[in-house]
């Protein structure tokens, strides 16, 4: 009963707390691209804290960037292109690292829809467009999530470059930019811009930084597969309850939504002990279960580990088998039972990496059931379970 | 020091009977007691009423008395007791369906509703014997300091009528040994080889010893075996057996003892087993006359006998050879045992089983029922008169879960 209560009023409490906007962690591409988000910003950070350093070499590919696409970009680079494009990033370094500490000022949202952009008189498809009058930058999550870290800075980076204005005039992919001439001039300038970021992300350690968090476990996965070691306490008297049974539970989610889901389960359980000095008395529990889930992310940053940690509480209808044995070294005798009941779950689940996640979790069951040859009668249960899950 | 070692060595294989000798001592555990010692009594304590339906047994496994339909071979109802560490006897009358349970510590009666009356009487000393009437409802107590107590009992249990005496009977003599007649008479060989005829009822009524007394040529009786369906008494003494008219005060027979007596037994008709060498011989009453019958001896000790003159039965209960020295319990050893019944006229075989090991078992004239060492409680029911048998199983289940 104090299990239930502790539920109810948790539920309450984080309704207030979770967050439902896009980058929270709920979807699939909001990691990477929160990731790549502060790889820019943490880049930029770098960039301008250095900008005295005669080290750094702006829009210049270093040595252990060879081979590389953005090396490449930034060899093709003229010496008045190259001038141009130190100048301009040294200038918008800082004004560009506050607008991203400014979590608010640029706003992102996935499509799954191809992107058709018009340019030059005609139509080309893109992984992403920028709308700067709503500061809004629309990606195909599809698109992003299949490229490689670099690949997605240097796109986050080419977007947000399209914020800013050169010289008055708001950067495009089209037309012509200074020492970038032709009629895709922006394009190039702004993918020289962007492959410096890469660049100096690269060769400063921003993308090992963020390793881990990438590696992590994330809840967006739509199928969840438990299995956990599982003790029941319940309310029974006698010599013959058994009050502590423990066992191995199995369990598999799936997420209908980022918030409700199906859940069904398989529990086996048993206990045994020792009456009197040579009766031996052993009980075995299977219970099936099925129910709804609602999960709960209460923390707002994904690119965390407790961000990624995420509540399930689950409502389930379950169905007994149990069987009790006695035995003494001459007679013995079995019995077996079976009963429905409901049984309310919550778990806490903890990413580690790569899919894998374990999780603790309580539970309240209304399951009731007797062996009138025993005088015996189980009441309710309370459940404690910990395990790992796989999820993907 | 070595001499001292032989010597008890000898000593030791004497009492088994590998040396060839003089007769070893008389058995003295059954001498100079009223009716039979507790173990016997429990050893032989289902009824000898061969309409008998119920047996009841104290369940060494769960310390509870427990009551079976013997017949049906059903549970009927147990209870816990006073005690339960100490060994119980337990006694039942068929009729009433009540229950006399004794231990060296305490006395209790439960009647036939279950009710419990505990410690009716009080005796100072331990009970040692019990003369037990459930046909008359008459209970004699006899403790290790002498003093007899005596209750009449109704049919449902409940005490009539209760006594404790001393055991200076008549003059300076004092109780030597003693049982109940048929009649209800508490028949007393006292230590001057006289006999006394005491009147159970009237001695609770008036609550004195109420008696008639006569002599007779015998000395230091120390044991005495009522003849079922007369008022004759078969009585032992050092190296002679005397059977007496108590009404006549009349000795009808005698037997001189060359033999060491191997076993006494009451039931049902009074009985010794002598041994000598190979050789055992059963002297017993049959006719007014004490009868001898020798039997080649197997090498077994006998650990129970029932001797049914009136229906040619003789049950005998023995255990492969062990170094213990055995008396008249059939539970002391709990292996090896056989039961065997004789046509007693030509001593014929009609059954032989080997006893269960582990199990403690009550003889009624129909079967032998032996209770297991289960805590969850399993009893089997063996038909003397067949091969049939029951079970019984996990009767101790709802007395434990409590």
């Amino acid at each position: 009963m104090k299990a239930l209560i502790f539920f109810i009023l948790f539920l309450k409490i984080q309704s207030a707390v979770a967050s439902t906007f896009v980058g929270n962690g709920g979807n699939v591409g909001d990691v990477e691209l929160q990731t790549s988000v502060r790889q820019l910003r943490d880049t930029l950070d770098i960039i301008r804290k250095n900008l005295n350093d005669p080290e750094m070499k702006l829009c210049t590919c270093y040595p252990e960037m060879e081979g590389r696409p953005a090396c490449a970009i930034l060899q093709n680079l003229n010496a008045d292109q190259r001038r141009m494009c130190v100048v301009y990033i040294r200038a918008q370094a800082d004004v560009m690292a506050n607008m991203l500490h400014a979590n608010e000022s640029v706003h992102f949202s996935w499509t799954h829809e191809p992107i058709d952009v018009s340019e030059n008189g005609g139509v080309r498809g893109a992984d992403a467009v920028t709308d700067l009058a709503r500061k809004t930058i629309t990606i195909n999550q599809e698109s992003f999530v299949s490229r490689n870290p670099m690949e997605r800075l240097f796109l986050v980076s080419h977007e947000i470059f399209h914020l800013f204005s050169y010289e008055g005039k708001p950067l495009r992919d089209e037309g012509a930019f200074g020492s970038f001439k032709g009629s895709s001039g922006g394009r190039d300038f702004i993918n020289a811009m962007a492959a410096t970021i890469v660049s100096e992300a690269y060769t400063d350690q921003v993308f090992a930084k963020y390793a881990g968090t990438l590696d992590r476990s994330q809840v967006h996965s739509k199928t969840w597969l438990t299995i956990g070691a599982l003790s029941q306490n319940s309310f029974a008297e006698g010599t013959y309850a058994q009050k502590d049974l423990k066992g191995v539970e199995f369990g598999i989610r799936y997420q209908l939504t980022s918030e409700w889901g199906l859940v069904a389960g398989y529990d086996s359980l048993e206990a045994k002990k020792t009456i009197l000095t040579t009766i031996e008395s052993s009980q075995k529990n299977r219970i099936f279960s099925a129910g709804l889930s609602y999960r709960l992310i209460p923390f707002a940053d994904p690119t965390t580990f407790w961000g990624q940690s995420n509540f399930v509480v689950s409502a389930e209808f379950q169905t007994l088998k149990t069987e009790y044995h006695l035995k003494d070294p001459f007679v013995g005798m079995d019995d077996s039972k079976s009963s429905n009941g409901l049984t309310l779950k919550g778990k806490y689940f903890i990413p580690l990496q790569s899919g894998l996640w374990l999780y603790v979790g309580v539970g309240y069951s209304t399951l009731r059931y007797g062996f009138e040859s025993l005088n015996l009668d189980y009441k309710d249960s309370t459940s404690y379970s910990l395990g790992a899950v796989y999820a993907f | 020091m070595l001499f001292n070692k032989i010597s008890t060595a000898l000593m030791i294989l004497a009492s088994f009977g590998f040396v060839a000798c003089s007769p070893s001592k008389d058995n003295v555990e059954e001498d100079h007691v009223i009716g039979e010692t507790l173990k016997n009594m429990s050893a032989l304590a289902a009824s000898d009423n061969a309409s008998a339906r119920s047996i009841v047994v104290f369940d060494e496994t769960v310390h509870r008395i427990h009551q079976f339909d013997l017949s049906q071979m059903t549970f009927v109802r147990s209870f816990d007791v006073q005690n339960p560490d100490e060994k119980h006897f337990v006694l039942y009358q068929n009729e009433g369906n009540f229950i006399v349970d004794l231990t060296t510590k305490s006395l209790t009666i439960i009647n036939k509703y279950g009710q419990k009356n505990e410690s009716p009487i009080r005796l100072q000393g331990q009970p040692r014997s019990a003369a037990f009437r459930e046909d008359l409802g008459l209970l004699v107590i006899y403790d290790d300091l002498m003093s007899v107590g005596m209750l009449k009992l109704d049919s449902n249990g409940e005490i009539a009528n209760s006594w404790i005496g001393g055991p200076v009977i008549f003059a300076n003599e004092t109780i030597s040994a003693g049982d109940i007649l048929d009649n209800g008479n508490l028949i007393l060989a006292l230590s001057d080889g006289s006999i006394a005829n005491v009147d159970l009822v009237q001695s609770m009524s008036q609550k004195k010893w109420v008696y008639s007394r006569f002599t007779t040529n015998l000395s230091e009786i120390n044991w005495v075996g009522p003849v079922p369906g007369t008022q004759q008494v078969l009585l032992k003494m050092p190296g002679r057996l005397a059977l007496v008219d108590t009404a006549a005060h009349s000795i009808l027979s005698n037997y001189t003892m060359n033999e060491a007596v191997h076993k006494t037994s009451k039931r049902r008709d009074p009985h010794v087993l002598l041994s000598w060498n190979n050789d055992l011989k059963l002297a017993y009453v049959q006719g007014s006359q004490i009868q001898v019958r020798s039997l080649f001896r197997q090498n077994y000790s006998i650990l129970t006998s029932n001797l049914d003159l009136g229906a040619d039965l003789w049950t005998v209960a023995d255990a492969s050879f062990t170094s213990k020295v055995l008396y008249n319990d059939l539970n002391e050893v709990k292996s090896a045992r056989q039961l065997k019944r004789y046509r007693f006229s030509d001593m014929l075989t009609v059954f032989a089983r080997k006893i269960p090991d582990q199990s403690q078992v009550q003889v009624s004239n129909n079967f032998a029922f032996a209770l297991f060492p289960s805590e969850l409680g399993y009893a089997v029911r063996y038909d003397l008169s067949s091969e049939n048998t029951r079970e019984l199983k996990l009767f101790n289940v709802q007395h434990i879960g409590r």
